[in-house]
């Protein structure tokens, strides 16, 4: 495989690891700070896709992108309000929630567009490919994903660890009932946690809209591809999720090219493994006797 | 007296003299409720997890799925008689069982048991999908019936005999001593634990009694089909038990059955009147997670409902003219 195909296959595989990481960092905020595994994030994904598509035939490009991300980051305060009775209790439960909630989304998403299949579109100044020498093509919009994402990625982590609401957010991650017996309002720190989630997921489904046609019922097995990338990074571990990510979309680009018939399932595959050898996820250190 | 003592007794019979007279309506109605009791087997199953040892198994169909595709392929492309194909499926699922089993709790963790089990499923069904000789994404199909079962009424009868059987079988492991040491892992696993029992023991145990359970109900199954689809295998139809079993009631005998029997006439004939049934399910799913949490039969109701009936009557008797007491 010569360097050019080599280098195309990096940028899709990296373009889609960092929309997955959008999705997957949003289901690792709330599993660590709520312990919500939300199943209905793939749902989400695939509302913010069909936005994405009637906005932008009405809109510039990056208005789009304010509106969908505002659009599905106000989603969260109603995911907020419905898994409030459930915030702590046993697992099986919320899942089943946010499963039954996947379905209500799906089902609306599929009111609202029905079997509309939409072009795509993108602004020209993002289609097509940048040359770099003589063989290499690199398509601009993928860069640009890979870009955006490695941005969000940043600005995420500044958040986090510069901003005082990132502290409040990590504060509450480690101890919630410190937090509480300090006097904050840690029930609009949950509402903010959602929203965050589901604003990362709106970017993602915006992000993936261009190139990707999708249909109203392909929301149930979002999950199940995104699954892989979350145990991967490991279920508690929110650092994880990127490398994860990157993992699973190269390992797909190049799958793809190599093993066409089965390279579905060698992210379920490194997923069983890495749930049976290091259950804290790839990259992290194994814990010690607690 | 007769009836509270013997509760179960009696609504196990009604059940199944019901269901045996079942054939006399249309053949479509029959297919139906052989659906239902196999289904409501594989959530017995489950409960023999959930219930009893509270494990959350998340992918409860993998063994179900394989035991329908086992069948296939034991009968078409290995080439064996019915009965040997029968037999060599329960082996195959024994022994995996045993082995997934054992790799999935041995770390004691229950939730990365939850997240394991829906792994492994999700493994098998992607992979399914690619292998050629099991028919990509169509199944198996022409797979056989039992010779003396092919009709439709008789192959009902034939699964209702074996379902009938399985179910006493479940309810009488209910109330043995085992199953009262796997509700004390339920509750406290560290006293069970200094009690000198084998945690670990304990819980193989139960998963692969679940997952034979599971294994019947995968070959009645694939006889009813007559064929393996890729869909007995899905995290989907994992869900699905789950649903049911919650929905029913995880803590009672025959939640399940209840949810089962529910659940299947949401997912086959609520499509047939309207084309949102799909959210109807979820909002279904959502109340009964928000507000009933025990599931229809678990969460009081039913005596609630008993008690102010039983209120009712006596009422009334005292009115006709009893002593004041």
């Amino acid at each position: 495989m010569n360097f050019a195909i080599f280098l195309q296959t990096v940028v899709m595989g990296c373009a889609s690891g960092m929309i997955n990481y959008l999705i997957v960092s949003g289901v690792a905020l709330m599993v660590c700070g709520m312990g919500i595994v939300n199943m209905g994030q793939g749902a989400f994904y695939v509302m913010a896709c069909f936005l994405t598509y009637t906005l932008l035939q009405h809109c510039n490009f990056w208005v789009t992108c304010l509106l969908v991300v505002i659009i599905t980051g106000a989603m969260g305060i109603f995911m907020n309000l419905v898994t409030r009775r459930l915030m702590g209790q046993n697992l099986l439960f919320t899942m089943l929630l946010t499963y039954g909630i996947s379905y209500i989304v799906i089902e609306i998403t599929y009111i609202t567009w029905g079997v509309k299949v939409f072009p795509r579109q993108m602004p020209d100044y993002l289609s097509g490919v940048l040359a770099i020498g003589d063989s290499i093509r690199l398509p601009k919009y993928y860069l640009m994903v890979c870009i955006a994402g490695f941005l969000v990625f940043i600005l995420y982590w500044q958040l986090m660890d510069k901003t005082k609401l990132g502290a409040l957010l990590r504060a509450t991650i480690s101890d919630r009932t410190q937090i509480t017996c300090m006097g904050w309002n840690v029930r609009f720190l949950f509402t903010v946690m959602f929203i965050l989630a589901m604003a990362m997921c709106g970017l993602a489904g915006f992000l993936n809209a261009p190139i990707q046609v999708m249909s109203t019922r392909s929301g149930t097995t979002i999950f199940a591809n995104i699954m892989p990338i979350i145990f991967i990074g490991g279920l508690f571990n929110m650092k994880g999720a990127l490398p994860a990510a990157l993992l699973v979309g190269l390992v797909n680009a190049f799958g793809a090219i190599y093993f066409p018939q089965v390279y579905t399932m060698i992210p379920s595959l490194i997923m069983v493994v890495v749930m049976l050898i290091k259950p804290d996820g790839i990259l992290s250190k194994r814990k010690e006797a607690q | 007296m007769f009836i509270k003592k013997h509760r179960d007794a009696v609504v196990g019979a009604a059940l199944l003299l019901a269901l045996a007279l079942v054939p006399l309506g249309k053949n479509s109605l029959v297919e139906l409720v052989s659906k239902m009791i196999i289904l409501a087997v594989l959530a017995l199953s489950l409960n023999l997890q959930l219930g009893l040892t509270g494990l959350m198994p998340m992918g409860h169909a993998l063994m179900f799925g394989l035991s329908t595709y086992g069948y296939g392929i034991f009968l078409r492309l290995v080439g064996l008689g019915i009965g040997p194909s029968i037999l060599m499926v329960l082996l195959c699922v024994f022994v995996l069982s045993i082995l997934i089993g054992y790799v999935m709790l041995k770390s004691g963790n229950m939730l990365a048991y939850a997240f394991l089990n829906m792994g492994i499923c999700l493994l098998v069904y992607t992979s399914i999908f690619k292998i050629k000789a099991l028919g990509n994404d169509m199944g198996m199909t022409k797979l056989l019936r039992l010779p003396f079962a092919t009709g439709t009424t008789s192959n009902y009868y034939f699964t209702l005999a074996v379902v009938a059987v399985i179910v006493l079988c479940i309810y009488l492991f209910n109330r043995s001593p085992m199953a009262s040491v796997l509700r004390g892992i339920r509750e406290n696993e560290t006293k069970v634990a200094a009690l000198g029992i084998n945690v670990l023991k304990m819980r193989l145990v139960d998963y692969v009694i679940s997952n034979m359970v599971a294994c019947v109900a995968g070959l009645l199954y694939a006889m009813r089909n007559q064929a393996a689809f890729t869909n007995d295998l899905s995290a989907d139809l994992s869900m699905q038990v789950l649903i049911m079993v919650v929905l029913g009631g995880s803590n009672s005998f025959w939640g399940p059955i209840l949810g089962a029997a529910f659940v299947t006439f949401l997912t086959s004939r609520l499509s047939l009147y309207t084309v949102y049934y799909n959210g109807i399910f979820g909002i279904i799913i959502v109340l009964i997670v928000l507000f009933m949490r025990g599931g229809i039969l678990g969460s009081g109701y039913v005596e609630q409902i008993a008690a102010s009936i039983k209120r009712l009557l006596g009422s009334r008797r005292k009115e006709e003219g009893a002593p004041h007491e």
